[in-house]
């Protein structure tokens, strides 16, 4: 994955917020998936979509976190939500 | 019989409870017809079951005739275009068992396809003129502890399910069949409930049930977020893949609104009342 790809959420996912927290449907196997915390945080800015760069750039100044971690942590972390028909990458 | 709202004559009744109930008939019928598509058996719980369907099942278009057998028992037959339920006789067919299918499992299913209303595999009692849900897996306490409330002088409006309604602000419950079954005999109704609700209620508070070992306190424990969320959505009695997106909003929407609380109950039938007098403190708490 690279971070010059534009990240946006699939259109037609389902999303509630429950307590600060946010659950989403997988349009296609039906299954539910829990977001809290960072994962919330990551979620709310994909709403307009926008490079992985620009995420990765907001998140590393919003939470102290070392940039090495969170490369890995949010290339993993998009690439589940990719999987599990959430979001969409483009070139 | 009184159940979801309807009135349902079974053989053996004569009149009917409510004429301003909308009425659903029922007749036996000597064929199964215009239903070409089926399914394999499924087990419902230990009994061998299989759906058939005059169209596929799709999101927010049900067919307008499908069908249950159970096997040997008894075929229900639902048409939309009449909103009657029709019948074919197994081998092992007795009236009980009717009864038992339509008003346990044919009947809310119904209605959900209908989308008439969310049907929730839950025990619910009234207290103070509101309704209070009880969420558990089957054996899970569910009608231990509606029965705790019933002998504390509550209305029943559900002992396995419970139709749901949105209002303003909040969800109504609407009762299922007055009977009770406290244990477990299978494929009956249980013993009928004099004291039972028969209008909508609403909903107040839920409480999620967890059997404990049994000198542990009687423990509440509020939920919150994607615990909470996951939680409801157990509670779903019927799960087609038609109806996730619309029950995935419902589910939703009652996190959103209603509290749910993990109830921690020891395994002691002598302290049911100490568990009642927990969730009563706590629906006080609420008001």
């Amino acid at each position: 994955m690279e971070f010059d790809q534009v990240i946006a959420p699939i259109e037609g996912v389902f999303a509630q917020e429950v307590d600060g927290e946010m659950v989403l449907l997988d349009s296609q196997s039906k299954h539910y998936f829990g977001l809290d915390g960072v994962g919330r945080s990551i979620w709310d800015k994909l709403q307009t979509p926008q490079t992985l760069q620009a995420i990765y750039d907001a998140i590393l100044e919003e939470y102290a976190v070392t940039p090495e971690v969170l490369r890995a942590d949010l290339i993993t972390f998009i690439q589940s939500l990719h999987a599990h028909h959430l979001i969409e990458v483009e070139d | 019989m009184v159940l979801f709202g309807y009135e349902i004559v079974f053989g053996g009744e004569v009149g009917v409870s409510d004429p301003s109930l909308p009425q659903i008939p029922l007749h036996e019928v000597a064929h199964l017809e215009g239903v070409p598509l089926r399914t394999p058996w499924l087990m419902e719980g230990r009994y061998p079951i299989r759906y058939y369907s005059q169209t596929p099942f799709v999101a927010d278009c049900p067919p307008c005739r499908w069908a249950l057998e159970v096997r040997g028992v008894v075929t229900l037959i639902w048409d939309a275009s009449c909103a009657s339920i029709s019948y074919l006789r197994g081998e092992r067919f007795e009236p009980s068992l009717l009864e038992y299918w339509v008003c346990h499992t044919f009947f809310p299913l119904v209605l959900a396809l209908e989308e008439r209303y969310h049907i929730l595999h839950v025990g619910a009692v009234a207290v103070g003129g509101q309704a209070v849900l009880f969420l558990a897996p089957s054996f899970g306490g569910k009608s231990t502890l509606v029965g705790e409330f019933l002998r504390q002088g509550h209305a029943l409006l559900s002992d396995d399910t419970l139709a749901v309604s949105p209002r303003s602000g909040g969800f109504d419950a609407v009762a299922s069949y007055p009977f009770h079954r406290p244990y477990r005999k299978s494929q009956t109704l249980g013993e009928r409930v004099a004291n039972s609700v028969t209008t909508p209620l609403p909903i107040t508070a839920l409480y999620a049930l967890e059997l404990t070992p049994p000198k542990r306190p009687v423990t509440l424990t509020p939920l919150e977020g994607i615990e909470k969320f996951t939680v409801l959505a157990q509670s779903h009695f019927v799960a087609f893949e038609s109806m996730r997106t619309r029950q995935f909003e419902m589910v939703g929407k009652m996190a959103q609104t209603l509290p749910l609380y993990r109830l921690g109950i020891p395994k002691e039938m002598q302290r049911l009342a100490e568990v009642y007098t927990t969730v009563r403190e706590s629906l006080a708490g609420l008001e």
